[in-house]
């Protein structure tokens, strides 16, 4: 009986740290690998031949299947990073066959489909660990560091970031995130640990072959995980003591020990397909890593009327100066030219505003300036820096924010959540801590300025559309940053708002910041910018003053069309 | 040399156009409901299984198994959209959500079929498996029926362009809300794709397993290269996702010439991951009928 316990509680440590391990990968950083199977084996078989080969003692073998694993996992991750959607499904799919097929047929690695025999026991202190009890305490010792990483490792600035690129990756990338560094690390990392899983598995079974490293077991690794509650470490643990106890209880039933595989698939698809619709959310929900709590409220309640915007440090431009610099910049999409040859200069310390017609090309120009997009041809350089073929996090990084047409937020995680990710200067699990705190102290003042505070706990996804709105500009002016383009911040807001954030936006000009503004809103326009330039066709058609612009019937002409367009303007 | 290469090749061409009309099947599914439908596989080895069980179990002509197979996939197929999808898409479920409770129907199929069949390969014994001299090739007697995919793709993308359900099937696939503004019924059409998908997958099953046999796990690699047609292919259609099938299909075949036996696979799936990482944007424009 003890032994049987034992043995239970290896299997449900090893399953237990598979299952966390992707839940940092799926669960956190929202990369859905259905390759986790063949990390598992990668460990298993790392283990195996050096144990078998060089007698390499507990824990080197540990480390070593964690190290070879991370590395194999982070080089094939890196050209992985950039697909998204189903396309991560299908090519983590076709990495575990592949993968899958090699632990067949590599018969010098792997042993190929016959495995390898003979794996000995862990030693420790001398003892050779073959009582079932002694190695589940080992077992249940190296899931509980595999957790204290994990623990650590996700409620630090770094698993935050994770959320954040989960979420939305645009929007990551816009706060200077490098967020395909962050998925390959988080894809290192995880893999690793499932290596030390099937470190765990290889020296307590004895005997490894492929078919403990199939598809199936990947499968059977998301639906733990995702029993458990994606994103939340306790839940995977719940869920690996349930999901795999029940296999191991079957297959000490005579009546059904032959089938234990099928039973235990069949078994784990009623599960999972029960749950995600009954409780999506899994055993336990997902909490937030940040919380406002209880913590004590400033008591200036009438902060929310005037936000404080922070004044960027030593303005290298005076006021007027050339900013950045747009130079025949081209952009064509199949037969359209969204952008034709289009040169522009933005100066420092003022507010601009670019209008024109829809399709006119202006978020396409802000696309190429923060690098969502590729010009075909021109130049874009900012305080002499070239942008043109630099990611869009390292032009974030230089001090450029933007904000995006289709409000963009990360939608399941908390307002707090969200303005302590775009502002906490660092994102290392090790150093960032203290500024994760001061981002935090700080995030809290800005929500009261910003009448948000009471809101500070609750997921963006649940606010109004005008709250959302609010949160953007709030971050915006906590980050500081000296240049802003916004892409139609005034539009579907009602009439107070938009006067309030024509405000906001004359505030951070007034401080010596550069606004850069896509509008059709001609009334916000007319409230805040002092340069106007109109695009028509991807073309420059006009430049000059508020009033210029309004006295000019070319503008009219595209705006309102006929003659009678200048009375209106 | 070059005639074992030309042997292989229409070794290739022929299991290709077995794949391609699992990636139409699969295509038909994804374009119009988007969902990615990895119980498709289930669907598959379902069909598969039904076909045995009436043909080589029960004895009866294959005829009857072909009827009982289709019938048997769409039901199935029908029975996933109505039961999991639809009320998950009521819920405003994100696609993650749908996907993986198509994961749990697809483990729930194969862990059924390994309890009741068993985990080792199966052959249909009522189809002739002898090889035929075509000119100066052999090719076994599967391979030989499995060009006539292409009669019935052609018949899909006809359907799908001329017939009224055929054109509903495209116009939810490209907007779900302007069809339903213009008063096409959503889950009528929902269901036909899950229905008609799940058929065709059934031919396809039916070629697989007169040529490689059936295991229950045959479903999740065959759906693979399948709905890795529709994806590099693009959302435009189902040609472009035929055509990418017969493309892997047929590498698969001809690797074997290059690669040792047992890696083909592993070369396969390896090629498709390129295929991937290169062209993740969909090879096709809009230049093919569907």
């Amino acid at each position: 009986m003890v032994n049987y316990v034992a043995q239970i509680l290896v299997m449900v440590a090893t399953f237990a740290i598979l299952a966390g391990s992707l839940n940092l990968v799926l669960g956190f950083a929202g990369v859905f690998s259905l390759v986790h199977a063949a990390f598992f084996g990668i460990g298993a078989y790392t283990a195996a031949q050096l144990v078998l080969h060089l007698g390499v003692p507990f824990p080197l073998d540990l480390l070593a299947a964690f190290a070879l694993t991370a590395i194999v996992a982070g080089a094939l991750s890196v050209p992985m990073a950039r697909l998204t959607h189903e396309y991560v499904i299908i090519g983590t799919l076709a990495l575990q066959l592949v993968l899958f097929n090699v632990f067949v047929n590599w018969e010098g690695g792997t042993g190929g489909s016959y495995g390898l025999f003979g794996i000995t026991r862990p030693a420790i202190a001398g003892v050779t660990l073959t009582d079932l009890p002694q190695y589940a305490a080992l077992s249940v010792a190296v899931g509980l560091v595999c957790f204290a990483v994990l623990f650590w490792i996700t409620r630090s600035p770094f698993g935050l970031a994770l959320k954040g690129l989960r979420e939305d990756e645009r929007l990551a990338q816009s706060f200077g995130k490098d967020v395909n560094g962050q998925r390959v690390a988080a894809f290192a990392l995880g893999s690793g640990l499932a290596g030390v899983a099937g470190m765990l598995y290889a020296r307590f079974v004895g005997y490894i072959d492929p078919s403990s490293f199939s598809i199936d077991q990947s499968l059977a690794a998301v639906t733990i995980l995702v029993v458990g509650g994606l994103a939340n470490l306790q839940g995977t643990v719940l869920s690996a003591i349930v999901l795999e106890t029940v296999p191991q209880v079957l297959r000490f039933i005579p009546a059904t020990s032959n089938a234990v595989p099928q039973l235990q698939l069949l078994f784990y698809g009623v599960l999972l397909t029960a749950l995600v619709r009954l409780r999506p959310q899994g055993l336990i929900a997902e909490r937030p890593l940040i919380r406002a709590g209880a913590r004590s409220k400033p008591q200036s309640s009438e902060a929310a009327a005037a936000p404080a915007v922070p004044v960027p440090d030593d303005p290298a431009e005076a006021p007027g100066e050339p900013l950045l610099a747009i130079r025949d910049l081209a952009k064509q999409f199949g037969g359209l030219r969204a952008v034709d040859g289009l040169s522009l200069t933005i100066p420092a310390g003022r507010v601009t505003g670019i209008i024109g017609p829809n399709g006119a090309g202006k978020t396409t120009v802000f696309n190429m300036i923060t690098g969502y997009l590729q010009a075909d041809a021109g130049s874009i350089t900012y305080r002499g820096q070239e942008l043109v073929k630099m990611p869009p996090f390292r032009i974030a990084r230089l001090g450029i924010a933007r904000s995006f047409q289709d409000v963009r937020v990360f939608g399941r995680m908390t307002v707090l959540e969200n303005l302590v990710l775009a502002i906490q200067p660092s994102e290392s699990p090790f150093t960032g801590w203290a500024g994760q705190a001061q981002a935090t102290e700080r995030a809290l003042t800005v929500l009261d300025e910003f009448g948000l505070r009471d809101q500070a706990d609750e997921r963006v996804g649940q606010l109004s559309y005008a709250q959302q709105k609010l949160l953007v500009v709030a971050t915006l002016a906590a980050r500081g940053d000296p240049f802003i383009l916004l892409d139609e911040l005034a539009a579907g807001l009602d009439q107070e708002s938009v006067n309030r954030f024509a405000g906001l936006v004359r505030k951070m000009a007034a401080g010596g910041r550069t606004v850069c503004l896509i509008e059709h809103n001609l009334e916000f326009v007319w409230q805040t910018a002092e340069i106007v330039y109109v695009l028509d066709q991807g073309k420059l058609l006009a430049q000059g003053t508020p009033e210029d612009i309004r006295r000019d019937a070319r503008v009219a002409e595209i705006y309102f069309g006929g003659t009678q367009a200048a009375a209106h303007a | 040399m070059l005639a074992l290469l030309a042997n292989l090749a229409l070794v290739g061409l022929t299991l290709g156009s077995m794949y391609a009309l699992l990636a139409v099947s699969f295509g038909i599914i994804f374009n119009v409901t988007h969902v990615f439908h990895l119980a498709h596989g289930a669907t598959f080895t379902l069909g598969g299984y039904a076909m045995y069980w009436i043909s080589t179990m029960l004895g009866l002509p294959f005829v009857a198994a072909l009827v009982g197979g289709l019938i048997a996939a769409s039901v199935f197929g029908v029975l996933v959209e109505v039961v999991l999808y639809r009320p998950l898409r009521r819920l405003n479920s994100p696609p993650m959500i749908l996907f993986l409770s198509s994961v749990g129907a697809l483990t729930v199929i194969e862990g059924l079929i390994g309890l009741l069949f068993g985990t080792q390969t199966l052959t249909f014994k009522s189809l002739p498996l002898e090889a035929v001299n075509v000119g100066a090739v052999t090719l076994p007697s599967a391979n030989l029926a499995m060009p006539l995919s292409w009669i019935v793709i052609a018949a899909v993308v006809v359907y799908m362009v001329r017939t009224r359900s055929g054109k509903f099937l495209r116009a939810v696939g490209d907007s779900p809300r302007v069809a339903m503004a213009l008063g096409i019924p959503l889950d009528m059409t929902y269901i036909l794709s899950f229905a008609l998908g799940s058929a065709l997958a059934v031919l396809s099953a039916l070629l697989y397993g007169w040529s490689q046999g059936l295991t229950p796990q045959m479903g999740l690699s065959a759906i693979l290269i399948g709905s890795a047609g529709v994806i590099i292919g693009g959302r435009h259609g189902v040609l472009p996702g035929a055509i990418v099938a017969v493309v892997l299909g047929t590498l698969q075949a001809v690797l074997v010439a290059f690669v040792p036996s047992g890696w083909q696979e592993g070369a396969t799936f390896a090629l498709l991951l390129v295929a991937l990482l290169v062209r993740p944007q969909g090879i096709f424009g809009y230049s093919l009928p569907w």
